[in-house]
């Protein structure tokens, strides 16, 4: 009889003591475009852009427009003089102090000539000409930091919120987790990383290219529910397509904000710090 | 077995994080809400006074009026002000005042658990760490930024911490050093005292001058003539840690040059005796009046102005010495004037020193008719140049002495 | 003293040409000229100079200083609280893999050995990583990438 409490004692024992060692995949898309900047920290870099304007040195026109050509016309039509001092007249506001055309007691604003026209600048009647992609004369427009994605709000792109890191998430067994993967033949072990790599190639095909930043696990998360012992391994995505190669796979790349809605709030509590701010 | 133990961890930080969260708001339902304009539960003192100047600071500076802090019209009227810096400020000030809401929060917590307490020990444990807060709560205020830089430090609220925080900053800068370095360059350390560490600013005027030269706040260091030394100064003692009601102080007066022939050296001299002082944070101006109001309880020895004979050395020098006493002092008036000693008196009465000062005086044409004044004769004439042995027969040398000029 | 006595036309042009000849200590034409490749030096040099090019220094009054005062004050307590909060997390991190390992030496000594390896060539660091510009590229992600060395990649481990 104490025989059998010991056996069957011993039995639990041992199924609780061996959970299973996984390897999950924290994948994530660097930011495209950088940060965004808070409110203040764009009108300090605008008051300090302002400072410095102020004490900037004044342009040397003459060295960039040579006396007399048609390119230090068009410039001298674009930058009009200042007004200059003259005694007969009062400055309630200060006496101008112009050195080389510009008052040193602001800043100066050049306009360089443009080297194409905008509809503000056509007379009437007129059209804008075509331009061609290749003319170095062109007006560079920069692309837009909101995408496509964004606007449809496609939580499946890569190409959403681009001044973010995204991560993916999965869906199993109807909970959003991180993907995790077990090893199936135990003759030989698999380290970590490369679990969590074939388990990627897996899961969304093999043309991604990834950067796995160390060997070795960040965190070590214990799904007692699963007997599991799950280690995360950090990577970044660099390229190529994410294809699921199960139709049925519901997978997301999200923020650290939106995982917080999606994860499990237990789950995201013990891991938000792997998430970046930005 | 450690998993669990493990996870049971988490989950009570979580529990805790959640309770933190919750009661964050709860318990304070009156989360304090702009409060550098909040003036009930903020001394007044912490304004800036004059309107004109704070509506400079908090909406642009008027163009057609320009700033009022330029006293001159028609340069006000040239000034310009940097672009983006009002906007700018205006997010700024909301940052650093967000940062203050909360740590008034945090005062007003501490307040309320002050009140509870009888402990004495965790009473003044307390009232240390509000004293900290306070200092951070209003260190970045504009109107405290400006009171500080441009209101003459006479007129701050030494009562509030965070002027006591910048005087300090601003006397550890400049005030301290200058007084060290004069106290040691002309030997005032250690020709009275060894050394000392200063804790408090110690500033001296003579109040009866007109002349605004001799009449403000004095220089360590410098020369004044004996006519402006004529009347007992108005010291001023001003701590900058905080004072629970008052602290007792010992103020002496001291001239190591007074001519000693026996020995053909010096001896010290006591000028001016002061006891039982006592001052605060508010209140730290020893002037006529305090003087006038318990004349007898702290005056030792009553104020005799240093008034050097002719010839007597090149300078001598006043120096005036602050102690903190660790007790009440009784008996200090059979103290003798003459060849008084600095260091045993201070050890046997228990005196820490805190402050110094120092001035330098020399024979000038006002010093025979103050010399009068306090009936002390017309003075010796010594010597020129100082002879190498001392005087063989001091008492009927100073007999001569005092004949010979009645003679003249 | 000319000014205002002759009138502004034809003649008084001429006297004051010939006030300006008969101007002593007045520079004239002659010693002003310089060759062309002097003038050249002269314009490179002149565009590194300070000289006429400063600005007036800004010198504010009382009110705008205590608010530049304000406005550095907010930005170094904003600087100092995002330091903060990324000082904490790295701790956080540093402590969690530590965690990690620490709990994979006992449970599996061999992935713990994987795990611990570093490779010591130094190529590790992805060349295609792109550091973040202001504004994206016109192909944002790179979709039509195609591994031309999985398979001996695969072989490597």
């Amino acid at each position: 009889m104490i025989g059998g409490l010991r056996r069957s004692a011993i039995r639990a024992y041992a199924t609780k003591s061996s959970p299973i060692i996984s390897s999950s995949l924290l994948l994530s898309r660097n930011p495209v475009v950088t940060a965004d900047l808070d409110p203040f920290q764009s009108q300090f870099y605008k008051y300090q852009q302002e400072l410095w304007r102020r004490l900037m040195w004044t342009f040397p026109k003459w060295f960039y427009f040579r006396e007399g050509t048609l390119a230090e016309q068009r410039y001298r039509q674009l930058n009009r003089d200042p007004v200059a001092y003259n005694p007969d007249l009062e400055f309630p506001r200060g006496k101008p102090e112009i050195r080389h055309r510009r008052d040193r007691r602001f800043k100066q604003e050049i306009k360089l000539p443009k080297t194409y026209k905008l509809a503000e600048d056509l007379a009437e009647g007129e059209t804008l000409p075509v331009v061609s992609k290749n003319d170095l004369a062109r007006q560079i427009i920069p692309n837009s930091r909101i995408t496509e994605a964004d606007k449809v709000n496609d939580l499946t792109s890569l190409e959403r919120k681009l001044s973010r890191t995204l991560y993916l998430i999965i869906n199993q067994n109807g909970k959003w987790i991180l993907p995790n993967f077990t090893e199936q033949s135990s003759e030989v072990p698999t380290a970590l990383h490369k679990l969590a790599e074939d388990g990627l190639y897996q899961l969304g095909g093999e043309k991604i290219n990834y950067f796995n930043v160390s060997n070795t696990p960040c965190h070590l998360h214990i799904n007692q529910a699963e007997n599991k012992k799950e280690f995360i391994i950090k990577s970044h995505i660099l390229s190529g397509e994410f294809k699921p190669q199960d139709e049925s796979l519901k997978y997301l790349w999200l923020t650290k904000e939106e995982l917080k809605d999606k994860l499990d709030a237990k789950y995201y509590y013990e891991i938000n710090h792997l998430f970046s701010d930005v | 077995m450690s998993h669990s133990l493990r996870n049971h961890r988490v989950g009570t930080l979580i529990k805790n994080f959640q309770r933190f969260e919750s009661t964050g708001v709860s318990s304070n339902p009156k989360h304090i809400k702009e409060v550098w304009s909040n003036f009930q539960i903020r001394p007044t003192s912490l304004k800036i006074d004059n309107t004109e100047i704070k509506k400079g600071i908090f909406n642009k500076v008027d163009e057609n009026r320009g700033p009022l802090s330029i006293s001159e019209v028609a340069q006000r009227l040239t000034y310009h002000s940097p672009n983006e810096i009002d906007e700018t400020f205006k997010q700024a000030y909301e940052i650093l005042q967000n940062k203050a809401n909360e740590t008034y929060t945090r005062i007003q917590s501490l307040e309320k658990k002050l009140n509870q307490t009888d402990n004495e020990l965790e009473q003044l444990n307390l009232k240390n760490t509000l004293d900290k807060l306070k200092i951070e709560a209003e260190k970045e205020n504009p109107e405290v930024l400006y009171n500080v830089n441009y209101n003459s430090s006479d007129s701050l609220d030494k009562s509030h911490p965070v002027y006591r925080y910048y005087l300090k900053d601003k006397w550890q800068n400049q005030g301290l050093m200058l007084t060290m370095q004069r106290l040691e360059t002309l030997h005032v350390i250690p020709d009275t005292l060894p050394t000392f560490e200063p804790s408090v600013e110690v500033k001296v005027k003579f109040p009866h001058n007109k002349d605004p030269e001799f009449g403000n706040w004095i220089t360590p260091g410098d020369i004044l003539p004996a006519f402006a030394v004529e009347q007992p100064p108005t010291i001023s003692i001003q701590e900058f840690d905080r004072i629970d009601g008052q602290d007792l102080y010992t103020i002496v007066l001291v001239n190591p040059d007074t001519p000693d022939l026996v020995k053909n050296s010096f001896s010290t001299t006591l000028h001016y005796g002061l006891t039982n002082v006592s001052l605060n944070n508010v209140d730290n101006i020893i002037g006529s009046e305090k003087l006038l109001e318990n004349q007898d309880s702290i005056i030792f020895k009553p104020y005799l102005p240093i008034l050097p004979e002719k010839n007597a050395g090149k300078y001598q020098r006043a120096c005036l010495w602050v102690f903190k006493q660790t007790k009440e002092l009784t008996d200090l008036s059979k103290i003798e004037r003459e060849d008084f000693n600095i260091r045993s008196f201070s050890k046997l009465n228990d005196l820490i020193p805190v402050g110094a000062h120092v001035w330098r005086q020399h024979f000038d044409r006002s010093v025979p008719s103050i010399r009068e004044k306090y009936g002390l004769g017309k003075g010796r004439v010594f010597h020129r140049v100082r002879g190498t042995t001392p005087v063989p027969n001091p008492k009927k040398d100073k007999k001569k002495e005092e004949e010979n000029p009645k003679e003249e | 003293m000319f000014k205002g006595s002759i009138p502004v036309n034809g003649s008084s042009r001429i006297i004051s040409n010939v006030i300006n000849v008969f101007t002593r200590g007045k520079r004239t034409k002659a010693t002003n000229v310089v060759n062309a490749s002097t003038q050249k030096i002269v314009n490179q040099l002149s565009a590194l100079s300070a000289s006429r090019k400063q600005p007036k220094l800004i010198r504010l009054c009382q009110e705008d200083l205590i608010k530049h005062q304000t406005i550095m004050n907010a930005w170094r307590v904003v600087q100092r609280r995002n330091e903060q909060k990324r000082n904490n997390q790295l701790k956080k991190q540093y402590q969690s893999i530590v965690n990690a390992m620490e709990d994979l030496k006992t449970s599996h000594p061999a992935l713990y050995k994987f795990a611990n390896y570093k490779p010591k060539d130094g190529t590790r660091f992805p060349l295609d990583l792109r550091m973040p510009t202001d504004f994206p590229p016109n192909k944002p992600w790179v979709y039509d990438y195609v591994p031309a060395e999985t398979n001996e990649k695969r072989a490597k481990q």
